[in-house]
């Protein structure tokens, strides 16, 4: 039932009002202009040309020779005339083949890569909730991901429309020329536009319904597949599951086939017949009584007006098509240019920095747009400039969002001060690069060992920065046992020769970024959860000591970790509950002593 | 893998090609028949619009009676209306539908292969990539192989035809037309064969791309491009892809181009020249009439198209023989991991003796000299460093591996001597990368199909893991479609929540032995505590394994065995180890340390 409504919602497909399809195909058509300049206009002269050439040399010229013989022409005038077109039609096809080969193709890089990078800086400029909320990031992945596609679409669409009307024009003329009754014979495509519509339309539900059913097919076959899944699928008796999902989706494909089969190919059978029975045999049955009959027409005519027939009605039977292709483009771009014109809810000012100072967070409150409830309430906060501050609660407390806030990746109610100034005031980048921080779910890129040390573009004399960053986590020695050291690169993603390294050395290389920079305030977020015992202990120790002139934030469940803080922020549904030196609060004795306890219990003396 | 291009003998093509059509004939003959039905039929309809030229402008030319002439056009339309509804009826009901069939059947065999596989397949990069992954993906060689055979055959008989109608009319024609398409194969080759090159250079490039534009695409980056520069590193990436690809068009763009245009500039010369020769023979000599000419034209496209597409078909079985030759190992390929002839009974002891493993023939051992014990009822916990051979130890323990050397024994007899099956069912395991699937909760917890009467099993279970208060605030309950694999609006549970659901699978499976890799890795110390409890509670006459770096969660174990690169190294009761003074106390010491100084300042006054 509840897939049956999924697949109806699917089919209602969206409009958008003629202005806005306009609007949308000229915003790409600015973007492909910006990228290189008179790409449309060349590509547009090159197709009328090729098409112009392709209907003299095919159509015309046959006809031309055809009806020289019926005029009683002689033959070395004919191939005369024949002989002489050749020229022109060889250089066109010259230059429009190099065109395509070559000029069009940079063209299309240069626009991909000017559009891309604009796609790439926007998304690392949009406020953080574009990604983190299900309601914008939908529309954000597809424009990243359809925006080089698009150019190529709207420039496809175009050329295809050129092509068409020149096509259309040419044949229509000649058909003219010929005997404007022929005309009438294009008149059966045209009455058969509304079958090719149903068509289309029946050809779309059987494929809506067809996907939701590959897609559980194609989910079945990963878990075969997939390595991740291997050692589940030994186990459990998750196989027989899911070889029976995957045979029931198979047997409703059949029956989906069933359903709309009989249909689609008597409404296909009834298209083809119109078009290559009876319109085109017609219009030459009509050809040969005009020659034969009553003499009006020549041999030639009669050989070019079933190709000229066919493709005039081709061209009024896809009209629609033409049209359906700008909207299905002005669909995506509509995602695009949603994405370009957003604008940032998060702005930076432009104070400068302090030299220094404390971050200060008074009365804040946050909720996540679209949530009901707070997930951050009244806090009240010091960071001070050469603290060690803890953050511990449980997962959930609202810890990693309060980071975030922290960051300037969200703005929240309250106040957030650095310096006794708001943090709004400030530019963006120069604010944020005052903190370095390591989050739970860090990435290791798929750059150079150094290059995510560091995390921004090497520059001179940062050898000597990357080798004691690594030095100093830990991965020194892991890192030079590879043949090309610290150049190395992480994953195997397009390096055959690249390093993989373990969930400990990922974490250790994401924390080298920490040491490699001049901070003011290091964040961690969970830093230590993939570190064996002996490598946290090591890592805490030497954080510590490289954050003797900074702040350091640090959150963590593992409440061990709090013990060294200057100060303690227990929290809990959003809320700090307690706050003080790890001895205040045990002496305290509320929920922070309650829950270390429990945590230390295990490894009390024996 | 597609990069490197690698050269069947016909031989090879020819048997792997006939390998799989015997597999196809085996699930369904109908698709062979009906695919080579329409390849006739297409090559023969080829033939007839040629006639039906020839003899209508021959009759045009003659000057016959238009009754005459129009009857040529009518039965033409007769057999073209006969001729449709076949083609109609095979592509839009017959193709399809045996096509699903196909693709249910030959998948399903696949799978179950898939399954038989030993696991170390599935480590082995080479392997993986170029039969798992090549399986997963080929199923277009599959049909592709029908599909080129029916056309194959179609472009066979659509060029002999062709050709003779061709030579019944002019001679010299038909060798033109022949001469001019061969020609014209050869240079397309040869642009093929430059476009091929091109396409692998940018490829190789658009997996950089690729791989940029998901970073900046998935919501996983989004904080890192905000709060370091690494954003300029990639977009330097980027444009430095773009200047090599630029490179690229320059110099195989030009080539593919020239070569292009040449193909270009003989067509039309061709057709001109062709256009003038048949007018000589139809105007001056008089030996071709008005259909020869009309043919001609026609046929002057035809030809070349039908023999550059039958040498590309042809060229396809390379193709496709360098996919089934990997279908066919992976299909015949035999597991090592067999089934001995005993059912494993209940657990009584697991025994292992001098067990060493290594992944590969080249790697360094894994594990090497290890002896433990372990018997029924009894919590076991396996310690150690990242990489010390823990969580291999627990997959030589199902048997996913078998040893490079020494024996692991379950009741006394080595686990090759079991079915693979009942030992599997004898133990449930969670692991440290354990998977959520899409499907309900559940499902997840059965592991497989779930009925109604196991609900109170279920929910048991969740109870174990402490998943319970979760439940209750899910408003399908057990029935939330976990994932969002095919609802939009499916549960995406935490870290923490799905590793719950992970542990209440071992706990519904009622397993005789069920080993805990790292269970309690991304669950808050609260959680992690009510875990250890109910494993506890829940162990009583069970066996449990478990594995981890927190020493806090393993020291009440019966046993805890010290794992050091490969080595076990100490082994004992928490008391036993802590009194050795060895690795153990060193490590449990650095954990406890900070604790327990704290714990002492609270318990003084």
């Amino acid at each position: 039932m509840a897939r049956k409504k999924k697949a109806e919602n699917k089919s209602e497909k969206k409009k958008l009002p003629l202005k806005r399809v306009v609007q949308n195909n000229l915003f790409m058509l600015k973007l492909i202009h910006k990228g290189a300049p008179f790409t449309i206009l060349s590509m547009v002269l090159i197709s009328v040309l090729e098409a112009l050439t392709g209907f003299i040399s095919g159509s015309y010229m046959l006809r031309f020779a055809l009806n020289g013989i019926n005029e009683g022409k002689s033959f070395s005038e004919i191939a005369g005339v024949l002989a002489l077109s050749l020229i022109p039609i060889a250089v066109m096809m010259v230059v429009a083949r190099w065109y395509w080969c070559r000029s069009y193709r940079m063209r299309m890089t240069r626009i991909k890569q000017y559009i891309f990078s604009r796609a790439y800086k926007k998304a690392s400029e949009v406020d953080l909730s574009c990604y983190e909320n299900p309601k914008y990031y939908d529309d954000l992945a597809k424009a990243i991901e359809e925006c080089g596609n698009r150019a190529e679409a709207v420039n496809g669409s175009i050329e295809m429309l050129a092509y068409r009307i020149v096509n259309f024009s040419a044949n229509f003329a000649l058909l003219f020329a010929i005997d404007p009754l022929l005309l009438l014979f294009v008149l059966i495509p045209i009455a058969a536009v509304p079958i090719q519509k149903k068509i289309n339309k029946v050809g779309y539900d059987k494929n809506m319904e067809t996907t939701e059913e590959n897609r559980r097919k194609d989910y079945s076959r990963r878990t075969f597949y997939l390595a991740d899944y291997a050692k589940e699928m030994r186990l459990l008796d998750m196989p027989v599951f899911m070889l029976e999902r995957f045979r029931a989706s198979g047997e409703r494909v059949v029956g989906i086939i069933k359903k709309y089969g009989f249909k689609m190919a008597t409404l296909q059978y009834i298209m083809t017949e119109c078009n290559e029975v009876i319109a085109s045999l017609g219009a030459m049955a009509y050809a040969v009584w005009q020659t034969v009959g009553t003499g009006r027409m020549g041999f030639g005519d009669c050989l070019v007006v079933v190709n000229s027939i066919q493709n005039v009605a081709y061209s009024v039977t896809n009209s629609a098509d033409t049209f359906l292709r700008f909207h299905d483009n002005a669909l995506y771009i509509e995602n695009l240019r949603k994405f370009f014109e957003y604008e940032e809810k998060i702005k930076g000012g432009d104070k400068p920095l302090p030299e220094s100072g404390d971050i200060v967070l008074d009365g804040v409150s946050f909720k996540y747009d679209g949530a009901s409830d707070y997930t951050l309430k009244n806090l009240s906060m010091r960071f001070g400039k050469n603290e060690k501050i803890a953050i511990v609660g449980h997962n959930g407390a609202g810890k990693s969002t309060l980071v975030k806030l922290l960051l300037r990746l969200y703005d929240a109610e309250g106040s957030i001060t650095y310096g006794d100034e708001d943090i709004k005031d400030f530019d963006l980048t120069e604010y944020r690069d005052i903190f370095a921080s390591v989050m739970q779910d860090f990435h290791i890129f798929s750059l150079s060992a150094s290059e995510n040390v560091l995390l921004r573009p090497m520059r001179e004399g940062d050898e000597k920065t990357v080798a004691e960053a690594i030095e100093k986590s830990g991965l020194k020695e892991k890192i030079e046992s590879f043949p090309r050291g610290v150049d190395t690169m992480m994953t195997k993603e397009f390096d055959k020769d690249g390093e993989v390294l373990s969930g400990g050395q990922a974490q250790k290389l994401a924390i080298s970024y920490v040491y490699s920079r001049e901070n003011r305030f290091v964040i961690l977020d969970e830093p230590s959860s993939a570190l064996d015992p002996i490598a946290e202990y090591e890592m805490y120790e030497r954080m510590t000591e490289a954050c003797n002139d900074c702040g350091m934030i640090f959150i963590s469940h593992r409440l061990s970790s709090a013990v060294i803080a200057d100060r303690i922020y227990l929290m809990e549904n959003g809320e700090i509950i307690e706050t003080g030196t790890h001895a205040s609060l045990m002496e305290k004795n509320g929920r922070y002593a309650e829950m270390f306890r429990k945590q230390a219990q295990n490894y009390a003396e024996v | 893998m597609a990069e490197k291009k690698k050269k069947l003998s016909h031989k090879s093509v020819i048997k792997y090609n006939l390998w799989l059509f015997r597999l196809i004939w085996k699930y369904t003959p109908g698709y062979v028949i009906g695919m080579v039905t329409e390849g006739v039929l297409w090559g023969v309809n080829n033939a007839i619009g040629s006639i039906y030229t020839l003899w209508l402008f021959d009759a045009l030319g003659e000057g016959r009676a238009l009754g005459e002439t129009l009857s040529i056009i009518a039965g033409y339309a007769i057999y073209l209306s006969l001729f449709y509804i076949f083609h109609n009826w095979y592509w839009k009901i017959y193709n399809p539908k045996i096509r699903e069939r196909l693709h249910i059947k030959l998948h399903s065999d696949m799978f179950k292969q898939a399954l038989r596989i030993d696991l170390e397949k599935y480590d082995d990069p080479e392997f993986y990539n170029d039969f798992i992954f090549a399986m997963d993906t080929s199923f277009s060689h599959v049909t592709g192989l029908v599909e080129d055979t029916g056309k194959l055959i179609n472009r066979i008989i659509a060029s002999l035809t062709l050709t003779g109608v061709l030579f019944s009319i002019d001679a010299v024609m038909a060798v033109v037309i022949f001469t001019v398409s061969v020609i014209r194969i050869v240079l397309s080759m040869l642009k093929n064969k430059s476009n091929f090159k091109w396409s692998t250079e940018i490829n190789k490039r658009s997996r950089k791309d690729a791989y940029i534009k998901r970073v900046f695409k998935l919501p996983d980056y989004a904080k890192e491009l905000r709060t370091t520069h690494v954003r300029e590193n990639l977009l330097r990436e980027h444009a430095k892809n773009t200047d090599e690809k630029l490179g690229l068009i320059k110099r195989y763009g030009t080539q593919v181009g020239v070569l292009w245009a040449i193909i270009a500039v003989i067509n039309e010369a061709t057709t001109i020249g062709l256009m003038v020769l048949m007018l000589y023979k139809v105007m001056v000599t008089g030996t071709v009439g008005l259909g020869g000419f009309a043919v001609a034209m026609n046929a002057v496209w035809r030809v070349s198209w039908l023999l550059s597409d039958l040498v590309d078909r042809v060229m396809k079985y390379h193709e496709h023989g360098l996919y089934i030759e990997k279908m066919m190992n992976f299909m015949q390929c035999e597991p090592k991991i067999v089934d001995g002839a005993l059912e494993a009974g209940e657990f009584e002891s697991l025994c292992i003796r001098g067990l060493g493993f290594s992944y590969t023939e080249k790697a360094p051992l894994a594990l090497d000299g290890v002896d433990i014990e372990i018997h029924r009822g009894e919590k076991i916990a396996i310690v150690g460093y990242n990489g010390a051979g823990k969580t291999t130890l627990t997959k030589l323990i199902m048997r996913l591996y078998d040893p490079t050397s020494g024996e692991v024994l379950y009741n006394g007899k080595p686990l090759c001597e079991y079915t693979v099956s009942s030992l599997r069912r004898r133990m449930a395991a969670v692991f440290q990368d354990y998977r959520i699937f899409a499907g309900s909760i559940a499902e997840n917890v059965v592991g497989g199909e779930y009925r109604s009467e196991n609900e109170q099993a279920v929910l048991a279970a969740l109870k174990k893991s402490t998943f319970d208060t979760k439940l209750e605030k899910l408003e399908n309950g057990l029935d939330t479609q976990l994932t969002r694999e095919f609802e939009d609006n499916g549960t995406q549970l935490s870290g923490g929540e799905a590793q719950k659901v992970a542990i209440a699978r071992a706990f519904y499976k009622e397993a005789d032995l069920i080993i805990l890799d790292e269970p309690s890795s991304a669950l808050d110390p609260d959680a992690e505590y009510a875990l250890n409890t109910a494993i506890s509670e829940y162990a009583e006459g069970r066996t449990v394994v478990f594995i981890s770096h927190r020493l806090s969660t393993t020291r009440h174990a019966d046993r805890i065995y010290m794992f050091d690169s490969g080595h076990l190294v100490e082994s004992g009761t928490h008391e036993e180890l802590i009194a050795l003074g060895g690795k153990y106390a060193y490590m449990f010491d650095l954990q406890a340390q900070k604790y327990r100084s704290s714990q002492t300042q609270k318990a003084e006054p």
